[in-house]
């Protein structure tokens, strides 16, 4: 019982708010009962298919209130004959289905004017009235609105009792009411459903709903439940719908919303670009509209790093490189140079096109060059075109081909080396390795020379001599050069082991010999080949007597 | 009740039933003789369904390799695409239609998308025109099957797509595949969600099962509990070097959908061999799980006593024994020699391209930037790669490695990097930068703390400052890095067995945790530091009374799925983990990734 009363009250809440549509009730006084027909209809569909039912309930907590304050007067008018079902359905256990007669209620007030469902019997009712204790409730219900909307309920009382006097065929009235059921099923729009239908993968429209309100509860829905495809659906519905302001707007409330836009946006560029490659032809201008697109949003929302890394790659996706360099200047210009949080990025594309721009007219005089038959290239012929390569392999084929060319030319590894503000470590790595493969020996003793006091000069290498060692053995240097470096190598240890590694005995022999280490010199001559200069070395350093042997 | 299948594992070749069952029916829905073209990336998956000879039985006449290319396809009558929803692909198919239809060819059209359709591909077909001319219907193959105990949806852009572009798309497959799994092996009691995707998943997947948990009876079912990772949780992971036989495996040659194919300089002859790698070989089951340092010795000791079996045939007495030996006993031992002779190929394969490499070098720094020690010398390392122009998914791992545990590199050392990277490897890597940054893999430590948009700052800050020092304070506090150094590799006691001993995998031991805890209770100081928070629902409860038995062995059987992937290194250590603890796990993935795969899904090709 005092559950009962709960539920009153609750109705009583209810129809408080009701009210506020109540002076427009009877406006469309002749549809009142198609809409009890529905309704009751529904609530007989609810008793019968419980389950199925109980799933629409879940959702419904908080649309009523949407329901009543934001749809039309159309949509309010059904509010209140409905009452007339709502205490059946409250004497089952669940207070929740009350709310489906909403659902159904608003859905048809979408499409209102659309069915024009005018033809409705009014007897139709006579079957259903007497299934259930109507009376019963009818009377509660009486009791209980009597004093707040009594006119209303007194007024669709009468309307019931005279429809049940007259009788029809009960067959007719099942038919009738199943495609009344039916119609009512297929009518049954709300958010919750239809993002439901998205999931599920049935068939579903979005066109029916047509206040704003409605298409961003669709929206929030689909953000709820996470699903990608129903987000990016609605999006695209709410861009086609409503003007592009309000749905910046809107979007811009929506993080998750904003991500799967522009999401869509990359895959429907990638899309456009498909077509601009299969077709090269009307769709440029579209393909440049969804471009623009992406870019002002990402504009709009300040994420000005993504926008200009997205217009970097639409400028490196240029197909021939002086289109490239061309796009490259221009973004750099737009995109990069006037934000100061990309000071470091607008450098790096600086260097893309500066790098290119080199690259540009060294191959076009290369590649003469070689087709004429330029002995260097007949030599060492140029295996890939070097446009488009990184920096330190053009650093390498500058080196390698034209090593000694003069510092105003765009050849010149030094000149590459400034304008790219390159390390000396870089530097000497590349240029250290081209000249080896060249074998260029008393190039790489220039590069590793420093000039000292008074004209001296002495060898020295940032990169340091385990390494320059390292790169001659990987380019197969001879190993009395080899050895010339090893031999620079600071710490008698580590040249030892360095020396070993590259087996490159006279300076094991020798560093063994320095170390005074005999025991290990004897091991170490034993393993050597008989006649190699090495184990000359090392016998001769066994038999020495100058030499004191470490004990 | 479906019998549990081997030692506890559900069965899940009921999953390759139900997917094939389905796929044929599909493919009745064209009666009579049709082609089939297909989506690249499902070659290898459908392969594991449904065999060529099943499709030529339903109609199939020739098969195709989908190609985006293409501006049109000879080919029959009838025509069924199966594709992965995307755009790019329904203009391709579109203009196939069309041109079709230029020279008014007839055919019949469908399109089957695996594993759901997408709204935005429908409108391409309808921006095209060609939506009255196609059947449009959907293949459901969620998980593959790739082993007893490994699952996967074999959706490598799950990575890109959520992680980086924050596209929810795919939650949707995920969830699904959980939904089906547990149609048919039933609802799982407890399911711990970490990260931010795997809540999603939870949520979608309660949507979609309309959970009604008074009414659940947990005594049949075959999983207890599920427990969902994110990757965006520990990234470190699968930037190891794996050092187990399965994850060198992959890292060297491949593994593609359960299958490797080794080329003649592993088999030694003219053609290369396909092989499947699962538990139905022997061998191989084996060796799988074992640090390499202790495979090729296991091998050969093998091969000398398979030598010793076949020898046995000059023992042989009567002509009964040698019809007995040849009847049983020489098929078998060729088969078992064949594919010994393949993996121990393979090893000395990996064995020849690791010593080469300066592989001990790379793994040392690895080592210690794990272990946050020796900064100056790692970067120093890092340079030096870059000025050799080594391998550039290598370095960057280790840039990526130095990022992640230091929470960011300091912006001297980070600008001074990516510089040298790009000039070493193209500038076209601002791209691959830039992605990196938003993933919160590489970051700058100044601007760190503001990567990403206003709208995303919540977000992107929230991960960047939990990221502060967070993988240093996980190491400690979930002990990730081993004090001794001696671990035993050949029988190890500990899962940091998989990468030599150094670490521990992170992913596993908040799996650990989670089960010995049953919970995240107690450990709040661990998971503030996971980004995309922690969630742990028990739908058990309501029917205590009835059945909620914890001892029964389907609450031993775990269930792990990894959102964005996970490396057969993490599969193998949780393995070790159920032997050790009596656990049966389950590992289900979007994708089985390395280091190398995870890196390439985001990084910006070289300019051809």
């Amino acid at each position: 019982m005092s559950s009962l009363r709960r539920e009153s009250q609750d109705e009583e809440e209810y129809w408080m708010k009701s009210r506020v549509n109540k002076s427009k009730f009877n406006l469309f006084d002749d549809n009142v009962t198609v809409e009890n027909a529905e309704e009751l209809a529904k609530s007989k569909k609810l008793l019968t298919q419980f389950e199925d039912d109980d799933v629409d309930t879940v959702n419904w907590d908080d649309t009523p209130v949407s329901s009543v304050t934001e749809s039309s007067a159309i949509s309010g008018h059904v509010v209140p004959p409905s009452a007339s079902s709502l205490p059946k359905s409250a004497s089952r256990p669940e207070s929740r289905n009350v709310p489906p007669y909403m659902t159904h209620s608003r859905s048809q007030s979408e499409s209102f004017g659309v069915t024009g469902r005018v033809s409705f019997t009014p007897s139709s009712l006579e079957s259903v009235t007497p299934t259930v204790q109507y009376s019963k409730s009818q009377e509660k219900l009486h009791s209980l609105t009597s004093s707040s909307s009594a006119r209303s309920l007194e007024d669709e009382i009468p309307s019931f009792i005279s429809t049940s006097s007259g009788s029809k065929n009960l067959e007719e009235e099942i038919q009738y009411l199943k495609r009344a059921l039916k119609k009512a099923r297929e009518l049954k729009f709300s958010p919750e459903d239809t993002i439901r239908k998205m999931i599920l993968g049935e068939p579903y429209s979005l066109e029916v709903f047509r206040s704003k309100e409605e298409k961003l509860q669709l929206l929030d829905k689909a953000i709820q439940v996470h699903d990608g495809n129903a987000i990016t659906a609605v999006i695209l519905f709410l861009r086609q719908t409503i003007k592009p302001s309000l749905f910046n707007l809107e979007l811009q409330r929506r993080p998750v919303a904003i991500n799967h836009y522009l999401s869509y946006l990359r895959a429907h560029y990638d899309f456009k670009e498909l077509d601009m490659s299969l077709n090269h032809n009307l769709s440029y201008l579209k393909a440049h509209y969804d471009f623009k697109e992406l870019g002002d949003v990402l504009g709009m929302l300040n994420r000005t790093e993504e926008a200009a890394i997205l217009k970097y790659k639409q400028a490196i996706s240029a197909p021939d490189v002086r289109g490239k360099m061309n796009a490259l200047r221009g973004c750099l210009k737009a995109h990069f140079i006037h934000e100061p949080d990309l000071a470091h990025e607008a450098n790096l594309v600086e260097q893309h096109a500066a790098l290119l721009e080199r690259q540009w007219p060294i191959e076009d005089t290369d590649s003469k060059s070689e087709a004429q038959g330029n002995p260097l290239f007949r030599q060492f012929p140029r295996k890939v075109s070097i446009l488009n390569m990184p920096l330190i392999t053009t650093l390498y084929y500058c080196c390698f081909y034209h090593g000694r060319d003069a510092e105003n030319l765009l050849t010149s590894p030094f000149a590459i080396k400034k304008q790219h503000q390159l390390s000396d470590k870089q530097y000497v790595w590349t240029a250290l390795s081209a000249r080896s493969r060249l074998k260029q020996w008393t190039g790489i003793e220039e590069l590793l020379t420093a000039k000292g006091w008074f004209g001296s000069t002495k060898k020295v290498s940032v990169i340091g001599f385990d390494k320059v060692c390292e790169i001659l053995h990987r380019t197969s240097a001879p190993e009395e050069i080899l050895s010339k470096y090893l031999r620079m190598i600071d710490g008698s240890e580590r040249r030892l082991n360095i020396a070993r590694k590259y087996k490159c005995h006279e300076v094991v022999v020798e560093t063994l010999v320095y170390l005074r280490d005999r025991h290990e010199l004897q091991v170490y001559a034993s393993k050597l080949p008989p006649g190699s200069l090495g184990l000359r070395n090392a016998q001769d350093a066994l038999r020495s007597s100058t030499i004191k042997w470490k004990t | 009740m479906a019998a549990p299948s081997v030692k506890g594992f559900p069965d899940f070749q009921r999953l390759k039933i139900l997917a094939k069952d389905e796929f044929t029916s599909l493919l009745d829905q064209m009666p009579g003789r049709k082609d089939l073209v297909i989506d690249g990336e499902l070659m290898k998956p459908l392969d594991r369904i449904a065999s060529v000879s099943l499709l030529k039985q339903r109609g199939v006449d020739k098969i195709f390799k989908f190609d985006s290319s293409l501006k049109s396809m000879h080919g029959c009558e009838q025509r069924i695409y199966l594709v992965r929803p995307r755009m790019t692909t329904m203009k391709a198919i579109a203009d196939h239609i069309n041109s079709d239809r230029n020279i008014n060819f007839k055919r019949k059209y469908s399109i089957i998308f695996v594993p759901r359709k997408l709204h935005t591909c429908l409108s391409v077909l309808e921006y095209e025109g060609v939506m009255g001319c196609v059947t449009v219907s959907e293949f459901q193959l969620d998980f593959v099957p790739l082993d007893k105990d490994v699952l996967s949806l074999e959706l490598p852009e799950f990575l890109k797509s959520f992680y980086l572009e924050n596209d929810q798309t795919w939650i949707h497959t995920v969830a699904k595949s959980l939904v089906r799994l547990q149609a048919l092996s039933g609802e799982i009691g407890h399911v711990y969600c970490i990260g931010r995707g795997a809540k999603m998943v939870n949520d979608l997947m309660n949507f979609l099962m309309k959970r009604n948990s008074s009414e659940q009876d947990f005594s049949r079912h075959e999983i207890g509990s599920l427990i969902l990772i994110d990757r965006d949780v520990d990234y470190v992971t699968p930037l190891c070097s794996q050092l187990t036989y399965e994850g060198l495996l992959d890292e060297t040659f491949g593994i593609k959908c359960g299958t490797i194919e080794f080329g003649p300089e592993v088999t030694g002859k003219q053609q290369s061999a396909k092989l499947l790698l699962n538990s139905d070989d022997a061998i191989f089951e084996d060796v799988r799980n074992r640090h390499f340092s202790n495979v090729l010795g296991y091998l050969s000791s093998k091969a000398k006593s398979l030598q010793q079996d076949f020898d046995k045939r000059h023992g042989l007495k009567s002509v009964g024994d040698m019809k007995d030996f040849v009847a049983n006993e020489l098929r078998r031992l060729k088969e078992q020699k064949s594919v010994l002779a393949n993996h121990i190929g393979a090893c000395e394969q990996i064995l020849g391209k690791k010593t080469k490499g300066g592989f001990e070098d790379y793994l040392q720094t690895e080592h210690s930037l794990l272990e946050g020690s020796g900064l100056r010398d790692n970067v120093n390392f890092i340079e030096e790669l870059l000025f050799k122009q080594d391998n550039m998914l290598k370095t960057l791992k280790l840039i990526c490695l130095l990022s992640l545990t230091q929470n960011g590199i300091s912006p001297q050392t980070y600008k001074s990097l990516k510089t040298q990277y790009l000039q070493s490897h193209g500038f076209e890597q601002l791209v691959t930068f830039s992605n990196l940054k938003s993933l919160g893999i590489v970051t700058d430590q100044e601007t760190g703390s503001q990567a990403g948009t206003p709208l995303n700052k919540v977000a992107s800050g929230m991960a960047a400052m939990t990221r502060r020092s967070t993988f240093q304070s996980l190491c400690k506090k979930l002990s990730l890095i081993p004090k001794s150094d001696d671990i035993d590799l050949k029988n190890p006691t500990d899962m940091s067995y998989v990468f030599s001993g150094a670490y521990t995998p992170l992913s596993c031991k908040l799996v650990e945790q989670v089960l010995t805890r049953g919970g995240f209770t107690g450990m709040e100081e661990i998971t503030k530091y996971l980004p995309g928070g922690v969630h742990s629902e028990n739908h058990v409860k309501a029917s205590k009374g009835k059945s909620a038995r914890q001892d029964r062995p389907v609450s031993k059987v775990v269930l792990v799925y990894f959102l964005g992937g996970c490396t057969y290194s993490e599969i193998t250590a949780l393995r070790f983990l159920g032997k050790l603890k009596g656990y049966i796990f389950v590992i289900a993935t979007t994708a089985i990734i390395n280091s190398s795969t995870m890196l390439e899904s985001v990084m910006e090709k070289p300019p051809i």
